[in-house]
């Protein structure tokens, strides 16, 4: 069995690469960087220096959303050459817009906060009708989050208004759920949560936060909006019930350290899991070459040549 | 008896006015109502009971229609706006796939490659450092374009590794992805061919370019004729618009060493209204009454049906 970690650092990939080596694993990193794509004659070539993506059996990708307009393409090609990834094609576009991932987890009947999301600034007061208060309020610039603030009422939404810019491509009021927040890795169909408290509106830090055993309604809803972004291994926040982000990065040490976990195994686990499941390659050549490789450092080497 | 049809343009924030004078008073011919929204004016509306697009209090997903005309500028709603549209049962044109993949110029060349669609051969990369490894496959001269341009803005022709470099470390400074595409030697330098696939229907222009400049975007000035196109330039076109999934949308094809190869897929191509006048305008609107009768139609018979079965119950 053989899994490629592709991070945008060695040191975010190495535990996962150490987790999947332990357990008898041929695991190796790959950084993203140094991939490029090649698209020609009814074939899409991933080029990386040394490295043939394509015998792997899975690709675990941990990269920023920021990314995106790379991993899409990447995602796609491993998707067609039958590699499985922990995020589907497609689910970096969800990723990156706001307003795109509240539809989709609407729309596959996740729990979400009441929002409302338009264009332009003119629109902000009739619309803020249709939602109560206190809310938060984010305007966006291309789609990136441009400013977010907590409004608690109707002269603080002016005063929102009156602090956005004028260019700004939209903005978006989420109705904000009073509760603690619920910080959730998904690994497959595994939850380890943290509990967050909120105080005046501002979420601790999750170096703040407690283990909590997620009850079972939490850990079916973090998996479903997991799920619905085309995550199988994502940071989920529920807040009364209540999704609030899905992201595909992990913060692994912090989650570690407060659960008491080596979260990196179970990603391990859940990956072998994955790829018996969807059954390994055969690749008697290249297990040639390995077996190649491995005598070429002993003393038989010359033996080869 | 024609159906009496509903249809919402949802236009993008920088529309051009010309164009949607023309297809207001074009799909009124066809449509019994018929309302432009800018895009940045619908109201997306999502909750525990599912997702709403309104305009003015009205629900935009209770048109009979929807014909989405806006750019990647648009992506922040845009993404949304589609999402919404594909989940409900109102005829669209376009959907959500088309809108990111068409936007995505390496995407593009990628899918319709896969797919045995003739193109031009193209490389992504991020880091400016490994641009070597790619360009290696295609070598120079290269056409380098940023990912998010569009009308032929964002567009460099490079001729060797210096050059290259030199533009690299303005472009990595912009936080920009960037897409290279050999350089073709045409036939025909300056030329290509717009092709407006509308459903079955292909209609096709030859644009030539301004005097100077080897892009031949019309946008950027030059001219333009209708032409009668190959069997095989017909296949590519229609094949593209298929695989892309769009029934209205526009690819630019052009000549490399004798055989037609697709350059780029347009979500939302200019009607060339100074060379075509209403003429694909006139054809949009055709196509997307006709289809959205269908649906209706369609919907209708299994509304019925739906309502005797709970009659027999």
């Amino acid at each position: 069995m053989r899994i490629l970690v592709i991070a945008e650092k060695q040191k975010f990939a190495q535990p996962f690469v150490d987790a999947m080596v332990a357990k008898g694993v041929k695991a190796s990193y790959l950084r993203i960087l140094k991939i490029s794509l090649v698209s020609k004659h009814k074939n899409t070539l991933i080029k990386a220096l040394g490295e043939d993506i394509p015998k792997y059996d899975a690709v675990f990708l941990q990269a920023r959303i920021s990314l995106a307009p790379f991993v899409e393409p990447l995602l796609e090609e491993l998707s067609r050459k039958n590699i499985y990834v922990n995020c589907s094609p497609g689910s970096y576009f969800v990723g990156m817009n706001a307003p795109y991932k509240f539809v989709t987890l609407a729309l596959a009947g996740v729990k979400t906060p009441k929002t409302l999301t338009s264009g332009s600034v003119k629109n902000i007061e009739r619309i803020s009708k249709k939602i109560s208060y206190p809310l938060l309020a984010k305007s966006f610039k291309g789609r990136d989050v441009q400013q977010s603030m907590v409004v608690e009422t109707e002269k603080g939404l002016n005063s929102f208004v009156k602090s956005v810019r004028q260019d700004i491509d939209g903005f978006m009021l989420r109705e904000f759920i009073k509760g603690e927040m619920l910080s959730c890795a998904v690994i497959g169909e595994k939850v380890f949560a943290v509990s967050r408290k909120i105080n005046e509106y501002v979420v601790s830090d999750l170096e703040k936060g407690i283990c909590y055993k997620p009850s079972d309604e939490e850990t079916k809803e973090s998996i479903k909006a997991a799920k619905a972004c085309g995550y199988d291994i994502a940071w989920v926040d529920l807040v009364n019930g209540h999704v609030v982000k899905v992201e595909p990065e992990i913060p692994w040490n912090k989650f570690n350290k407060l659960c008491s976990e080596t979260l990196e195994d179970h990603v391990a686990t859940y990956f072998m899991d994955r790829v018996k499941e969807q059954g390994e390659k055969k690749r008697p050549i290249d297990d040639l070459k390995d077996i190649g490789k491995a005598v070429s450092k002993t003393v038989f080497s010359r033996l080869l040549k | 008896m024609k159906p009496s049809l509903s249809l919402a343009i949802i236009g993008s924030k920088a529309y051009k006015q010309s164009t949607v004078n023309s297809l207001i008073k074009e799909s009124q011919k066809y449509f019994s109502s018929v309302s432009f929204i800018t895009i940045d004016k619908v109201q997306i509306q999502t909750s525990t009971q599912g997702v709403a697009l309104f305009y003015k209090g009205k629900n935009i997903l209770s048109y009979d229609a929807i014909f989405p005309r806006f750019s990647s500028r648009d992506f922040l709603l845009g993404e949304a706006v589609l999402k919404a549209i594909e989940a409900s049962d109102i005829y669209c044109p376009v959907s959500l796939k088309s809108y990111q993949i068409s936007n995505h110029k390496f995407l593009t060349s990628q899918i319709l490659s896969n797919e045995g669609v003739p193109g031009i051969i193209s490389t992504l990369f991020i880091s400016p450092k490994y641009s070597d490894l790619a360009i290696k496959e295609t070598g120079y001269p290269v056409v380098m374009k940023i990912l998010s341009g569009f009308a032929g803005k964002g567009v460099v022709l490079i001729k060797d590794k210096g050059q290259m470099n030199s533009v690299l470390d303005a472009v990595h400074l912009f936080e920009q992805f960037i897409s290279t595409q050999k350089f073709v030697r045409s036939k025909h330098p300056g030329t290509d061919i717009r092709c407006y696939i509308i459903g079955d229907q292909v209609i096709a222009v030859k644009r030539i370019s301004k005097k100077g400049d080897w892009r031949s975007n019309l946008s950027r000035g030059g001219t333009a004729k209708l032409v009668d196109l190959t069997p095989q330039m017909l296949e590519t076109a229609k094949k593209s618009a298929e695989i892309l999934d769009m029934d209205i949308c526009a690819v630019d094809l052009m000549d490399s060493n004798g055989k037609w190869v697709i350059i780029e897929a347009n979500f939302m191509p200019g009607p060339f209204k100074k060379f075509l006048g209403n003429m694909v305008i006139v054809e949009w609107l055709k196509l997307i009454h006709k289809y959205a009768a269908r649906q209706k139609k369609q919907k209708e018979k299994e509304m019925a049906k739906e309502a005797s079965k709970v009659k027999s119950d």
